[in-house]
């Protein structure tokens, strides 16, 4: 589960495969595995495509928009369900603690959280870029 | 298309995993259609490959049948989502649904494939 756009394409996930859809449209451009066996949220920075994976907990630095997995950190809590970037700081949110975390940059670091607004959130999004 | 088993380090730090691929690995041309998620410090993934790629002992080919035994064992013995059960995160529908998807999407790959 997850979807972002990296200022070109529309990017989403199910539970198998990641797939790059060709602008905001039916047709898929590409496609490649997910490095966790249950997604959950995608964002981009404007260079690489971030992943969240529900099942290890992990959060994903992928090569690019590809399949290749450069780095990857621990996800804050235990059920990393929402991924976004501001621009300058990824942000997370948490189905079981209910919280939503601003990372410092794209790293485990955690500069600030907040409650999250109505408990159960699955998925985040930012406004001011494509994200 | 051929299909190739991928060696993948992961180096493990305090802030996180830093995985390193082979040399020659590139995303443009390897598919990766499957990772084994698991092991501390080494990692395999399935990927497509062109015909005509140089394969290396740590981008070794592996035929169809060996192809499938890997990828029933690497789905069946997945660690993580062994854990999200016990934890009672993801239900046993949805573990059947994800385990039923990676293979249809495996199986996709392997229909691309000859060897």
């Amino acid at each position: 589960m997850g979807l972002t756009y990296d200022g070109t394409d529309l990017i989403s996930t199910d539970l198998a495969k990641i797939y790059v859809l060709d602008g905001i449209s039916v047709s898929i451009k590409s496609s490649f595995a997910s490095p966790d066996t249950f997604m959950s949220g995608l964002a981009f920075d404007g260079t690489n495509l971030i992943s969240s994976g529900y099942a290890a907990d992990d959060i994903y630095i992928h090569n690019g928009v590809s399949g290749t997995i450069s780095s990857s950190f621990a996800a804050p809590a235990f059920a990393p369900t929402g991924l976004t970037f501001d621009g300058t700081n990824l942000i997370s949110v948490d189905l079981t603690t209910n919280l939503i975390y601003v990372h410092s940059g794209v790293s485990v670091t955690i500069s600030s959280t907040f409650a999250s607004p109505g408990g159960n959130e699955w998925g985040l999004t930012y406004t001011g870029g494509p994200y | 298309m051929k299909l190739c088993k991928v060696k993948i380090t992961k180096d493990r730090t305090p802030t996180g995993t830093h995985f390193t691929y082979p040399e020659g690995y590139d995303a443009h041309v390897l598919s990766p259609f499957l990772y084994q998620n698991e092991g501390d410090n080494i990692e395999h993934c399935l990927a497509t490959v062109p015909d005509d790629f140089k394969f290396t002992k740590d981008m070794e080919e592996v035929d169809k049948e060996t192809a499938e035994v890997l990828v029933d064992s690497w789905i069946d013995d997945d660690k993580d989502l062994d854990a999200a059960i016990v934890a009672g995160k993801i239900s046993f529908e949805e573990i059947t649904e994800c385990k039923m998807k990676r293979r249809e999407y495996c199986k996709d790959s392997y229909l691309l494939s000859r060897t």
